[in-house]
């Protein structure tokens, strides 16, 4: 378990690190915080012949939050957003989603850009980004483009970044108007405390001051080849009081027509029927605190 | 001389580990810590077929790869090393020896077949990259199913079959009573392959001395002494150049007593080059190249009368043992037959058992040796006959459990249970657990809906003190089983105990510490342990484990400490001109009885040992003693357990809530060493119950190869644990102890799985299996619907 031999480049600055991409492009592995690509590397699953680390790129690291966007540099590492005060006031969810990421001691190292890149199907972040219309900016020697959360999530452990591309930030938004009251909630099941969803929800809500949901979104993991929102459920809840009739209704939506993965752990029906569960026991959750205890 | 009138002073107290500050510290020496001078590494290629035959092995690419020293492929070794032989015999086991590296064929998944010797790791990496093997690949046996088949394809083809090793027996006449018998029940059970997994892997490194033509190898084992001897003879090398160095221990469960292809490997490859060569398995050649444990179906009918007492049990037990027969041979196997009806009286018993090989790597010892799998089936069958009849799953074993005037008792299969009092520590197990404010609490959650509760008993037996050598002979077991010890008081007084034990993380250095001091009556901080190191103990011919450290260096420890002792008694006797019979030993002084002034201390009379000048007529100089403690019987330890599980009916997702144990293990050295080890074996049994297993597919390949896969439990998988001792000292072992180290999983395997099951009877739904997870209890609630 050593790696197969690589050259080892750390960039100074963006530039230096998104022209070392350019020049190396498919045969170049980017390093952010190598809770994943390290084991991959002392596997030789992954043979890159260039290892271009973004440990010295201070510039990606940071948290800012206007006018109910949070935008997060690429190497801000999983633990300072999950305990960030601003990011705990404006995006409690992704606080909340973050704590279910692995165990502390993996979260002071990796970076939620590296997870958002690694695209693991069962990994909470990108449902998070997913579920609140965030964004991915790249950034290249070709400039900078900024891509929907959505479009970025391509499939199993794939994404629309370019081998010449590098994550720069995330941008994660508010779910509904500012006036609104909201509610969310993650839920998931995986075999130990820590490890990869067997399945798993994220649901934010926000509520008008008549205590009906003006905005829901619904978004699994780790039972599709990407997380997925579910809008037929998330139209369905719209104008509801989050009723018990209207969450069972959204439930079932929610889990209607999922092409569920199937692995060691868990099989693709009792990835889809754990969906069913969780998406009930999410929306239940969230909507006391959008509407009841808003 | 007086007997020491304040005994107890350090026996069964809380007695921190020896180890513990140099641990907690970052200043442990693990087998990877070791760095000599000059190091190479060593690498090794292992098979990618399951079955396959070699055509051709060509390593010639490898010795132009930047750093290599040295290249060993099965034709270099034909002539260096003899095969490894198999320890645990038994009149009709087939293979009685493997080979360092295959000639012919690889018959597992991470079968060694060559190694490469570099500079560095991750050079000798690259260079296995060069190797050529042309595989011509075999029909796969995945399972010991298709092992069983006519036709069957043959893994060792002189065999005729697959069958490893097997065993018949019948006590009393089971058909009569399962005719009789009001309730008859037959299940099948069946226990998942897992890995031992010391979370420090093996590791070697082997360092020959041109000038002295003298062989070190720290190596970390549970058995340094026998290695010594095995090495030794697979070598031709003899063995008085060998010395075996083994420091810190990171976990062996049973694995490290297992003697596998590398360390020959290491030590073929010192001796060639004349440098250290270093080899430190990592996690994936731990999960594929290390032996590996428990799969078993056990089938199982039992009978018993409308009261509830069981007349009868007949078992099959089916084991898959990997590729070949390993070092303990096919072991766990007989240890499950013989320990399947466990303290319960059971007169009439019949048990057909066949190991079965297939492409998987080797079955090894794992704590618990073949035990949890026995309590898995038995108690779950248990909890059903119970259910059939109406009666509380308590109730039911206390019917069963021996009473204690049938102790001491011989089991179908001729184990001779010690002492203890079954039914008392169960009952002392339901009032620590309140078992009947649990039960109350399920009845209620039944109704009302949520997450379900389930209860769980087992009430595991452990072997211990392994064991009397001539019982050994008779299993084939070509090993003794006693156990050697020296103690020597040095010329200030201090005080040195050797033992062939091993220290693994048990704690046995301290439990030793701790009874030579109590008989010594010095304080247990002037006790020095020396283990692990075959120039500086005695020989040891098995090594840690088999829960028998306490027991067997335990009582070689207080035997030798008593003619020490008797020596300094005689000498100060004679230095201050008493009779022996009127010398007191404590606190570190020699007194004269009932004359307070009359004291010398131990230093002083070592010290005149020493000298030689002032001896008495007779006595040589000196104070030192070794004794051999050869057992005369294996100690039985029981214990009751009660696991409580949540079990949430939704999601099936299971939640261990708490653990309760009444332990009986004969005298108590150490009562938080005890605790640790129930602690780590249920820890254990959380795993094996809940989480962990090697998963093989069709072709023997593993599909659960890392630690995110294969599911160890982490401190948020557990839960609370509460102990309470009893102690029922062995007749048979001299210092009254018994084994710990194995019943805490023993139990808790079992227990775990029919508290699931427990939870989930309403529903309709037998749980017989091990690991439950959630997608085994959502496909046998859908069979159900």
């Amino acid at each position: 378990m050593k790696p197969a031999p690589f050259e080892y480049s750390a960039p100074s600055s963006l530039d230096e690190a998104v022209e070392t991409l350019a020049r190396h492009g498919e045969a170049a592995k980017v390093l952010a915080g190598g809770q994943s690509l390290v084991p991959m590397l002392n596997m030789r699953l992954v043979r890159p012949s260039v290892l271009v680390s973004l440990r010295r790129l201070a510039s990606l690291d940071y948290v800012a939050v206007e006018d109910g966007c949070t935008r997060i540099g690429s190497m801000t590492r999983q633990r300072v957003v999950e305990q960030h005060p601003a990011v705990r006031e404006s995006s409690p969810i992704l606080a909340e989603a973050l704590g279910l990421v692995a165990h502390p001691a993996i979260r002071n190292l990796g970076t939620i850009g590296g997870s958002v890149a690694h695209a693991d199907p069962a990994a909470e972040l990108p449902a998070v980004l997913v579920a609140m219309d965030g964004t991915v900016t790249l950034v290249s020697t070709r400039g900078r483009r900024t891509l929907p959360a959505s479009e970025f999530f391509c499939g199993l452990m794939t994404t629309a970044a370019e081998p010449d591309e590098l994550i720069a930030e995330l941008g994660f938004h508010r779910v509904g108007r500012a006036a609104l009251a909201s509610g969310w909630a993650v839920e998931e099941v995986s075999r130990r405390h820590g490890d990869f969803a067997l399945a798993g929800v994220v649901v934010a809500l926000a509520a008008d001051s008549d205590g009906c949901l003006a905005d829901a979104r619904i978004a699994l993991f780790g039972v599709e080849d990407r997380p997925t929102r579910r809008p037929e459920a998330e139209g369905a809840l719209r104008g509801t009081r989050g009723e018990p009739p209207a969450i069972a209704e959204a439930a079932a939506l929610a889990v209607r027509d999922v092409d569920a993965l199937e692995d060691l752990h868990a099989s693709a029906r009792l990835r889809a029927h754990l969906a069913g569960v969780l998406v009930k026991r999410a929306l239940e959750r969230a909507s006391r605190k959008a509407i009841r205890d808003g | 001389m007086a007997v020491n009138e304040t005994r107890h002073r350090v026996i069964g107290q809380h007695v921190l580990r020896r180890q513990d500050p140099a641990l907690l510290t970052g200043r442990g020496m693990f087998i990877a810590d070791v760095q000599r001078p000059g190091t190479l590494h060593m690498a090794v290629l292992r098979s990618r077929y399951a079955h396959a035959r070699i055509v051709r092995i060509d390593a010639s690419a490898c010795g132009a790869m930047p750093g290599v020293a040295l290249t060993l492929t099965p034709q270099d070794l034909a002539e260096l090393a003899k095969p490894l032989p198999v320890l645990r015999q038994g009149a009709r086991l087939k293979g009685r020896d493997y080979p360092v590296l295959p000639t012919d064929k690889a018959i597992y998944v991470g079968q060694p077949l060559a190694a490469v010797v570099a500079t560095s790791r991750a050079r000798a990496e690259d260079a296995l990259e060069k190797i050529v093997v042309d595989y011509e690949p075999l029909p796969v046996v995945a399972s010991v199913e298709e092992a069983l088949l006519p036709g069957a394809p043959l893994i060792h083809e002189a065999w005729g079959d697959n069958i490893a090793n097997g065993l018949s027996h019948e006590t009393g006449n089971v058909a009569a009573a399962l005719a009789e018998a009001a309730v008859v029940l037959t299940r099948e059970f069946r226990i998942g392959r897992v890995s031992a997994l010391p979370l420090e892997g093996r590791g070697v490194v082997a360092e020959y001395d041109r000038s002295t033509e003298r062989l070190t190898v720290w190596y970390s084992s549970q058995a340094p002494h026998l290695f010594r001897t095995v090495l030794a003879t697979v070598l031709g090398f003899p063995e008085g150049r060998i010395h075996v160095i083994t420091r810190d221990v990171g976990g062996g469960f049973g694995l490290k007593l297992h003697y596998h292809a590398e360390e020959v490997l290491a030590a073929v490859a010192t001796l060639r080059l004349g440098r250290p060569v270093k080899w430190i398995e990592d996690r994936l050649e731990s999960f594929i190249a290390s032996t590996q444990a428990r799969q078993q179906t056990i089938e199982l009918t039992i009978g018993a009368t409308a009261e509830g007492r069981i007349t009868a049990v007949r078992t099959k037990i089916l084991g898959d043992v990997g590729a070949h027969v390993h070092t303990k041979g096919t072991g766990p196997l007989g240890a499950t037959a013989d320990i399947m009806t466990a303290g319960y009286g059971v007169p009439n018993y019949a048990v057909e058992m066949l190991g079965v090989v297939t492409n998987k790597p080797p079955l090894g010892a794992y704590r618990g040796f073949g035990a949890p799998q026995a309590m898995l089936a038995m108690e779950g069958m248990l909890d059903l006959v119970a259910s059939e009849l109406g009666l509380d799953p308590a109730d039911l074993r206390l019917r069963n459990l021996l009473r204690p005037e049938q102790l001491p008792y011989r089991n179908p299969l001729g184990s001779l249970f010690d002492s203890g009092n079954y039914p008392e520590t169960l009952r002392r197990a339901l009032e620590l657990s309140g078992y009947d404010r649990w039960r109350a609490e399920q009845r209620m959650r039944r109704t009302s809906g949520g997450r379900l509760l389930g209860i769980g008993i087992a009430f595991p037996i452990e072997i211990g003190g392994q064991g009397p050598s001539q019982r050994l002979r008779e299993l084939q077991v070509m090993q003794g089983g006693y156990e050697t010890a020296c103690v020597r008081i040095d010329a200030t007084g201090r005080v040195t105990v050797s033992s062939g034990i091993m220290e693994i993380g048990q704690g046995v250095n301290t439990a030793l510490a701790q009874i030579c001091a109590e008989e010594l009556g010095v304080d247990v901080s002037d006790v020095d342990v020396v283990l692990g190191d075959t120039e500086r103990t005695p020989y040891s011919n098995y090594g840690t484990g088999a829960s028998r450290g306490t027991v067997t260096a335990g009582v070689a420890v207080l035997e030798a400490t008593r003619r020490v002792k008797q020596k300094a008694a005689e000498l100060a006797a004679h230095l201050l001109e008493v009779s022996p019979e009127d010398i007191e030993m404590d606190a570190g002084r020699v007194k004269v009885r009932g004359a307070a002034f009359r004291v010398l201390s131990l230093g002083a009379v070592a010290e005149e040992a020493y000298r030689g000048q002032r001896l008495p007529a007779g006595m040589d100089p000196g104070l030192e003693a070794r004794f051999v403690y050869d057992p005369s019987h294996y100690t039985y330890t029981c214990a009751a357990h009660v696991a409580i599980v949540e079990v949430d009916p939704q999601t099936w997702k299971i939640t261990p809530r708490k653990y309760f144990i009444v332990h009986d293990c004969g005298t108590v050295i150490n009562v938080r060493q005890v605790e640790g080890q129930l602690h780590g074996g249920v820890v254990g049994g959380v795993g094996e119950a809940l989480l962990e297993e090697l998963v093989y597919d069709e072709k023997g390949q593993l599909l659960t190869g890392t630690l995110m896969d294969y599911l160890l439990p982490t401190v948020n998988e557990t839960m609370p644990i509460v102990i309470e001792h009893m102690e029922t000292p062995s007749p048979f072992s001299v210092n009254g102890t018994k084994g710990a180290a194995e019943g805490g999983m023993i139990g808790s395997v079992g227990a775990i799985v029919c508290a699931v099951a427990d939870a989930l009877r309403p529903l309709g739904i037998e749980v017989r299996q091990c690991p439950v997870s959630p997608e085994v209890l959502f496909r046998l609630a859908d069979a159900r619907s």
